[in-house]
């Protein structure tokens, strides 16, 4: 069995949202939708207080909320646990957008450019009418996993089959693998490192761990 | 620590629309068919019934980014709750039709009865909306039933004053309905507090608590011990107090939906030591979700050979 999961490591990340324009860039998402963004956090009480910096974006669970309320199907999960959505048949009532307790998803209905109503170059080409009026949201990059794992790379140490989020992080804070095979880059940090994930309560079981020291929550 | 905890927009008035009319339409077949006697009642109850759910359902159909597909909605019974409003909504038009064009005598009550499961799954619509912590508290299934029910007979109790009939029991009953409603937000109001949510819904209930008690129940409980008198003005008492009453139940449900919808937002949590599928509560969570997998991969084999 595979799971892919992402581990953050909020003791490194730098805020610069790297990934945030990697994922824009890989994806063509609109303005206002970001499937990857980092959350800029000030944690503590004045004057003992410090920023936090904390990716965010489909958490890719386990037992996900918006597969359970999906009327149409168009939610999926694959056998490595990436949540999917299928564009054809979703019919953008945004169920699953009020279900998903981590805001990861979006829904455009009329196409929006950076510089007013004329569409860059980039734009035009990477325009997908598809993604009107529906659920949207991070995949994992699952094209790019699927295109390197059928060149028989590995995910999460070859580049050209990891998200493109990962890929980009200067701080090396954002790592991607398989956390079902014990020698994995993730399962090396969850098990060498104290964890989290978030809202774990609600028993969503996410595929997002965040690395984290202890005494500090 | 909650950082973003913003209110949801994607779900506007016309979503709520649909919880403040198709609810009490729904229940309001219920309530057609116990004042069965009176074929007149029941014509013009049923048919307001009908007119009420399928103008909430025309209004989703209105939010919906892809409305021509919106066939696709039925797709999922097995887990959706909204799926399986969209059948029993159906299910209720084809029997309160039948019992408007047909004397059988059971057919109104099984369109009431679909009229109340189309209600329950309404509140079980939110219920399931794991993002928004004022939906996802498990009373508000009660809150939604009961507010449901009190408006179907609000509105029968309005109907049957159109038509110059008599209320018999129903406005008894009404009292004793807005009573357990006053009682379900009383819970619901208790737990989703205890329940720690965003803090601009602890801010907003209060406000919205001593409005809806008020005027939705003292108010109309007073007007209806008031129409039990003998005095010229008890038809004017029993409508005011139904008009309140429903006017309260879709004060509440446009509040819940577009104003105490604050999502989730982010936080920190508890923090663990050791690889994820080695410790216990995730490896039960593993073996669901394992299960769930299984069950996929069942199903694409099987699509697979029936191509």
């Amino acid at each position: 069995m595979t799971r892919y999961a992402m581990v953050a490591d909020l003791r490194l990340c730098v805020g610069c949202q790297t990934c945030t324009a990697a994922c824009k860039h890989t994806n063509a998402t609109p303005p206002g939708v970001q499937w990857r963004k980092v959350l800029d956090i000030e944690t503590g009480k004045f004057p003992d207080v410090s920023r936090l910096f904390m990716p965010v974006g489909c958490m890719h669970c386990a037992d996900p909320p918006c597969l359970e309320v999906c009327p149409s199907g168009a939610t999926d999960q694959r056998a490595d646990g990436i949540v999917t959505i299928d564009y054809e048949l979703c019919i953008g009532c945004a169920y699953c957008t009020v279900a998903c307790p981590y805001q990861a998803r979006y829904k455009v209905d009329k196409p929006a450019f950076a510089y007013g109503k004329t569409p860059t170059l980039q734009e035009e080409q990477r325009f997908d009418e598809g993604r009107l009026g529906v659920a949207q949201k991070c995949t994992f990059c699952s094209d790019r996993i699927d295109e390197g794992t059928a060149k028989g790379l590995k995910p999460g140490v070859d580049p050209e089959a990891s998200p493109a989020c990962a890929n980009a992080c200067i701080a090396k804070a954002l790592h991607f693998g398989d956390i079902e095979d014990p020698q994995s880059n993730v399962s090396n940090l969850l098990n060498e490192n104290v964890w989290f994930q978030m809202h774990d309560d609600l028993g969503t079981n996410p595929g997002f761990f965040y690395l984290w020291d202890e005494g500090k929550t | 620590m909650r950082y973003a905890a913003i209110l949801q927009t994607n779900w506007d008035w016309r979503a709520a629309a649909n919880f403040m009319f198709g609810g009490g339409g729904g229940a309001l077949l219920l309530a057609a068919a116990m004042a069965g006697s009176e074929a007149s009642t029941h014509l013009s109850a049923t048919l307001l019934g009908m007119a009420l759910m399928g103008t909430g359902l025309t209004m989703v159909w209105l939010e919906i980014g892809r409305p021509w597909r919106a066939a696709n909605v039925m797709f999922k019974p097995q887990n959706s709750w909204m799926t399986r409003e969209a059948y029993v909504a159906g299910c209720a038009f084809l029997l309160a039709a039948g019992s408007l064009l047909f004397r059988l005598t059971w057919l109104p009550m099984a369109a009431g009865l679909a009229g109340i499961a189309f209600l329950y799954c309404q509140a079980r619509i939110l219920r399931t909306a794991k993002g928004v912590p004022a939906w996802r508290e498990p009373s508000i299934v009660m809150l939604i039933v009961t507010t449901g029910l009190v408006e179907g007979i609000a509105y029968l109790l309005l109907v049957q004053v159109a038509l110059a009939e008599p209320a018999g029991n129903f406005l008894m009953l009404l009292a004793g309905f807005l009573m357990l409603r006053l009682l379900a937000w009383f819970i619901y109001r208790g737990r989703l507090l205890a329940s720690n949510p965003p803090s601009q819904v602890k801010a907003a209930l209060p406000r919205l608590g001593s409005w809806f008690v008020l005027f939705g129940h003292f108010l109309p409980v007073l007007l209806i011990a008031g129409s039990y008198m003998d005095s010229p003005f008890s038809l004017i008492n029993t409508s005011i107090s139904t008009i309140i009453v429903v006017l309260s139940g879709w004060h509440l449900k446009f509040v819940l939906v577009t104003r105490l919808a604050h999502v989730q937002g982010f936080g920190l949590g508890k923090l663990q030591r050791g690889h994820p599928l080695q410790l216990a509560g995730h490896q039960k969570v593993s073996e669901a979700s394992v299960r769930l997998r299984k069950t996929r991969e069942r199903e694409l084999r099987n699509q697979r050979r029936n191509q």
